[in-house]
């Protein structure tokens, strides 16, 4: 069943696909609100996290650091005394040299570099060496003409300074080529005098095994001059600087982190290069060598999981907006679906109601129809058992005499009320024509027969009752016959006639009798004898006959009434099943 | 309401069974269709056919008209006392041999 397309039903359409679409819109942007609040929340999460593992990491770092430095500056001071009191003779600080190599695991080598001419036997250069090579320690003099200390920057600046000194780190040329560094300490000779400088040799390897280098985090290590010790790139290592790597950087952010860097700061920042965000914390390390260590945080690799987790989110939260959107969809189809047909059923219903009215209007419904005819009582009822029905009576004086029919349609519904109207109207104009009750029924028949397609018939009964004498003459075309009512109630006497509508030319017979006064003639349909109670048992025409009996001296009206009401409790918890029709006529006639 | 429809001894028989009321008419005008497109005689078995509405005669009249333009002959069986008086005061006892 299918509405038609009119404007209203259109705008009707396009408001509900208007507000489905505003409901799918407002959850995608409250889903999308909620996810840039649980995004932001995580992000700030995250970034405290990092800043935290930044922290614990160059602590921990440091104390690697610190703890390697510890050793060295300790294990030196201790041998301070002895190395300045084996100073004595050229040769005795060899054994000294020997020892703490030997009790100082962290140590490459050591030496001392004396003063020129010192011992003026040993000549302008004298720095004896004690290294490892191999299992066994190896002692040399390494002082001469190449290898001109006096004007090195370590010799001059420890020898200058009170205390102990970490030299820049640099690359061991005599031996392994690796990263080394010095920590050296100015000797006095006895009278206080500061006349050597003591450097022990630690080789700094194992740095780039406690830096190592992931994906998630860059470490870099720098030297208190700001040489890169450790970097990702392990070919730039010990040979640019801060500055000279970051030389392609040269605005004020940029250099003012350096600049903390290299003055042993500790702090953070957030850095942009190419295009991408780095999370930047920078911290001095290794106590007195001054060196300082930064941490770099790519935000792709921070937020890597975050991003993730945030992609996988939005996926879902499509899935869920087009499933939503689907259910919608079926839903509002649904919606309108149901809308238009029980709009069709209100059509439908208020269309049987207008037919209603108009069947009604077709019956006879002012009781008393003739108020001042005072010999005959009349009074009629028909109840559908659906809107429209297939039941039908009407009546009509002429000449001193009353003309009635009670019809029935076969079968209920619109077909039987479409069939009754026609039948109604024949009756009408037929009754003009002559008042003879066989020869009524023989034109409607033959009327009727010639247009019925759908073997639709229609049982009926025509009485004509003479006011003056009391003869009735009827005519009866398959319909329950009328009961008489007088002190006993009797059904009329019928010949067996088809009902009309079924063959044409049939030869109605007419049959007569005599109707004293005081009697009602009860003309009903089947609806009131095939009436059926809640366990599908008829009400039956004994039980009508012995009702009717007892209600012998009432009026029309009064005893429609009382059948109306019997039938009613009879058909109590059913729904009627047949229309219901009856029509009493009493015949008052004195005499 | 069951009808059922049996070819017996070069006739068509129709066997209807229960109450042939105004509710049961619509599937019953459905089921005697074969009976109207049929090229045999017909016959009505009503020996358990316990009532009969308008709405039945009315596809008793269908059944009838389909067979009258054919020259089929159609007759009913087994009436009870009830539907037999309604056959006969409709003068549907005129329209087809009751036996």
């Amino acid at each position: 069943m299918k509405i038609k397309d009119n404007p209203i039903n259109r705008t009707w359409r396009k408001m509900q696909a208007i507000g489905g679409v505003l409901v799918l819109v407002t959850v995608a942007v409250l889903l999308q609100v909620c996810s840039a609040v649980q995004y932001y929340f995580s992000r700030d999460g995250i970034r405290n996290e990092v800043r935290q593992r930044a922290v614990s990491e160059m602590k921990v770092k440091n104390l690697e650091i610190l703890q390697m430095v510890t050793r060295v500056e300790t294990s030196v001071a201790n041998m301070q005394w002895e190395l300045e009191k084996s100073m004595t003779h050229p040769d005795s600080v060899y054994p000294v040299l020997r020892r703490i190599m030997a009790t100082s695991p962290d140590l490459v080598g050591c030496a001392i570099a004396f003063q020129s001419e010192y011992y003026p036997d040993k000549g302008q250069w004298y720095e004896p060496y004690m290294f490892r090579g191999g299992d066994s320690l190896v002692d040399k003099q390494i002082g001469s003409a190449t290898h001109n200390y006096f004007e090195m920057p370590w010799y001059t600046d420890g020898l200058a300074s009170d205390h102990g000194l970490w030299t820049e780190p640099y690359i061991d040329s005599s031996g392994s080529e690796g990263i080394v560094c010095t920590y050296t300490i100015p000797l006095c000779d006895t009278s206080g005098r500061k006349v050597a400088l003591f450097g022990a040799d630690v080789t700094l390897d194992w740095l780039s095994d406690l830096f190592e280098q992931k994906e998630a985090v860059i470490t870099y290590l720098f030297s208190h001059a700001g040489r890169m010790i450790v970097c990702p790139d392990s070919s730039m290592a010990m040979r640019f600087t801060l500055d000279e790597a970051s030389s392609a950087y040269n605005d004020t952010t940029s250099k003012r982190i350096n600049r903390n860097i290299l003055e042993g700061r500790q702090g953070d920042a957030e850095v942009e290069y190419q295009g991408e965000k780095y999370q930047l914390f920078y911290s001095p390390v290794g106590g007195s060598t001054g060196w300082s260590m930064c941490l770099v945080f790519p935000d792709k690799e921070i937020y890597r999981g975050l991003h993730h987790v945030s992609r996988m989110l939005m996926f879902t939260m499509l899935v869920g907006l087009l499933f939503l959107g689907f259910i919608m969809w079926r839903t509002l189809r649904g919606m309108r679906r149901l809308s238009e047909v029980s709009a069709e059923k209100e059509r439908i219903g208020s269309e049987l109601k207008i037919a209603r009215n108009i069947q009604m209007g077709m019956l006879p419904k002012t009781f008393p129809p003739y108020p001042d005819c005072d010999e005959v009582t009349i009074y009629g009822s028909l109840v559908p058992a659906k809107e429209v029905g297939g039941d039908l009576y009407d009546f009509n004086v002429n000449n001193g005499r009353l003309l009635f029919c009670v019809g029935d349609v076969s079968g209920k519904g619109v077909p039987a009320s479409l069939m009754m109207a026609v039948t109604r109207s024949l009756f009408r104009t037929v009754s003009y024509q002559t008042d003879k009750p066989d020869e009524i029924m023989r034109r409607m028949n033959d009327a009727m027969s010639e247009m019925n397609e759908n073997s639709l018939f229609v049982t009926f009964f025509i009485g004509s009752l003479d006011f003056k004498t009391g003869d009735f003459s009827y005519s009866n075309a398959g319909h329950c016959p009328p009961i008489l009512i007088g002190t006993k109630a009797t059904v009329l006497e019928m010949d067996a006639n088809i009902p009309l509508g079924i063959m044409p030319r049939w030869d109605y017979t007419r049959q007569e009798t005599h109707v004293n006064s005081d009697t009602i003639i009860f003309n009903y349909t089947d609806g009131l004898t095939e009436a059926q109670n809640i366990d599908h048992g008829q009400y039956g025409e004994e039980r009508m006959l012995a009702e009717l009996e007892k209600m012998g001296s009432a009026t029309p009206r009064t005893l429609i009434n009382h059948m109306s009401e019997v039938i009613h409790n009879f058909e109590a918890g059913t729904e009627q099943s047949d229309d219901l029709t009856m029509l009493a006529i009493k015949f008052n006639k004195h005499q | 309401m069951t009808t059922t429809i049996k070819e017996q001894n070069g006739e068509i028989v129709a066997f209807f069974e229960g109450s042939l009321d105004t509710a049961a008419a619509q599937k019953t005008e459905k089921d005697i269709q074969p009976l109207l497109t049929a090229d045999k005689n017909i016959v009505l078995n009503c020996e358990k056919l316990e009532y009969i509405s308008s709405s039945g005669l009315r596809i008793i009249l269908q059944i009838l008209k389909a067979a009258k333009p054919r020259g089929l002959h159609v007759s009913a069986t087994g009436m009870n006392k009830d539907i037999l008086k309604v056959f006969t005061l409709t003068g549907f006892n005129n329209l087809l041999e009751l036996k």
